[in-house]
């Protein structure tokens, strides 16, 4: 049975990740974190939540009409990706994958592909 | 305060409940010294976050409490009827620990451990108590944040009939809430009602106050909205609960028989106050003892009853 500690060392297991972690994000609070990243570096949580909120309330990127149409969001920063995943949003908790990735080690489409697998077992009902 | 009461179970490793007696009343259970799970009937626990909201039928729930409550297995039950995938069990439940855990660790009340409870819904994720801590504290932050005044919380949500914008953006748990608002809910019943988590909720209705979406009304005359009021004045007072408030308090009764805080003795002031830490391994073992007894309550029996029951646990993780 996968709980969300194996969802999180799925994400650790790519090459050049520092962090990953699942967030509540219309409370910004962490459920489950691994390796560096939100939890460990202050508030970066709140900010991921915050980062969400003001995408979604671009009427561009959230398209009226087609809820939850935005898949990810990616930033490119200097100390590398920041990759934020939402999760299917029929499933109770409104959650979001949040991966660390480093810029000259990491892939970022492979880092993609597994946000998706893995997001994909979280909502798996 | 609750969560330093947690701190010497947790540093010794057990495995347990420990039971909240006064009002608002509630469990936080404890595995191998790491929080497990924390409910309370003013906070939206996993069955509500589940049913209320529409994610699971209510009878779906009851199937597999009826299966898996004696063998402690109502999630595993859940999980392999395909009804929740084991990740989304666990983030509800650390959402439901959360929401109870915020309400409860900083008030004073009287407790009782319960050596080897579990609760019945089986493995969850388990949280460092220092985490839970800090969660809760930055949980407070954010509201006094959002909206100074704590009334707010218990307050009717009165949705603004016209807006001064030419538009406006919701998040959906605000679309929810305003949706929902008939001019009488409070966030905290508006939680009940949609089954969210209550802090999500008054984190939303408060930002929306702020940008003007929203005022506040009079206050809720709902159970739940006076029960929360209660606890809160309560516990910003510092003051151990009675227990003929318990009598009250304990289960949400009609409004009507709400009374206003009882005015505490002075002498239960003195006696309430806790130590304030308890750092080391070498003196957990005696917390102040008056501490641990509700106010008027007969004080010997319960008190080496308590030590005792401390000091095996001590001994155990020795």
């Amino acid at each position: 049975m996968l709980d969300i500690d194996d969802c999180l060392q799925q994400l650790m297991a790519l090459q050049g990740v520092h962090g990953a972690s699942l967030i509540d994000f219309p409370s910004g609070s962490v459920i489950g974190a691994a390796g560096r990243g939100p939890g460990s570096i202050g508030d970066a949580p709140a900010d991921a939540a915050d980062m969400i909120h003001a995408t979604m309330q671009t009427a561009a990127f959230a398209t009226v009409g087609q809820p939850a149409h935005v898949e990810d969001i990616v930033i490119t920063a200097g100390n590398g990706y920041h990759v934020m995943r939402l999760l299917r949003s029929d499933i109770e908790a409104r959650m979001v994958l949040y991966l660390w990735l480093d810029r000259s080690v990491g892939n970022l489409v492979v880092a993609q592909r597994q946000l998706s697998a893995v997001a994909a077992q979280i909502s798996a009902n | 305060m609750l969560r330093e009461l947690l701190e010497p179970w947790c540093a010794a490793g057990v495995t347990g409940a420990l039971r909240i007696l006064d009002p608002p009343g509630g469990v936080v259970y404890i595995v191998d010294g790491r929080v497990a799970y924390a409910e309370c009937p003013v906070a939206s626990g996993l069955e509500r976050l589940l049913t209320a909201s529409g994610r699971l039928p209510a009878e779906a729930w009851r199937a597999a409490v009826n299966a898996g409550r004696a063998q402690h297995r109502i999630g595993p039950e859940l999980v392999d009827g395909g009804l929740v995938s084991q990740p989304e069990l666990e983030a509800l439940g650390v959402m439901a620990l959360y929401d109870a855990a915020f309400f409860l660790f900083d008030l004073v009340v009287g407790t009782q451990f319960e050596h080897r409870a579990r609760h019945p819904v089986g493995h969850l994720r388990t949280l460092d108590l220092r985490v839970v801590c800090q969660e809760v504290d930055r949980r407070k932050r954010l509201l006094a944040d959002a909206w100074p005044d704590a009334a707010i919380d218990t307050a009717a949500v009165l949705p603004q009939r016209r807006l001064r914008s030419q538009c406006v953006a919701l998040t959906a748990l605000q679309w929810e809430v305003v949706a929902n608002a008939d001019r009488r809910r409070s966030p905290v019943d508006l939680a009940r009602l949609l089954g969210r988590d209550t802090f999500s909720v008054m984190l939303e209705v408060r930002r929306m106050a702020r940008s003007g979406l929203v005022e506040p009304g009079r206050p809720g005359g709902s159970a739940a909205a006076e029960s929360v009021a209660t606890v809160r004045a309560r516990a910003a007072a510092g003051l151990p609960t009675t227990p003929e408030a318990e009598r009250v308090g304990r289960h949400a009764r009609p409004a009507p028989e709400h009374e206003p805080l009882p005015e505490p003795e002075p002498e239960q002031v003195d006696t309430s106050l806790p130590p304030p830490v308890l750092p080391h391994r070498a003196v957990r073992h005696q917390p102040s003892a008056e501490f641990l007894v509700p106010a008027g309550m007969p004080a010997e029996p319960r008190v080496s009853e308590q030590i005792l029951v401390r000091l095996l646990a001590g001994l155990g993780a020795l």
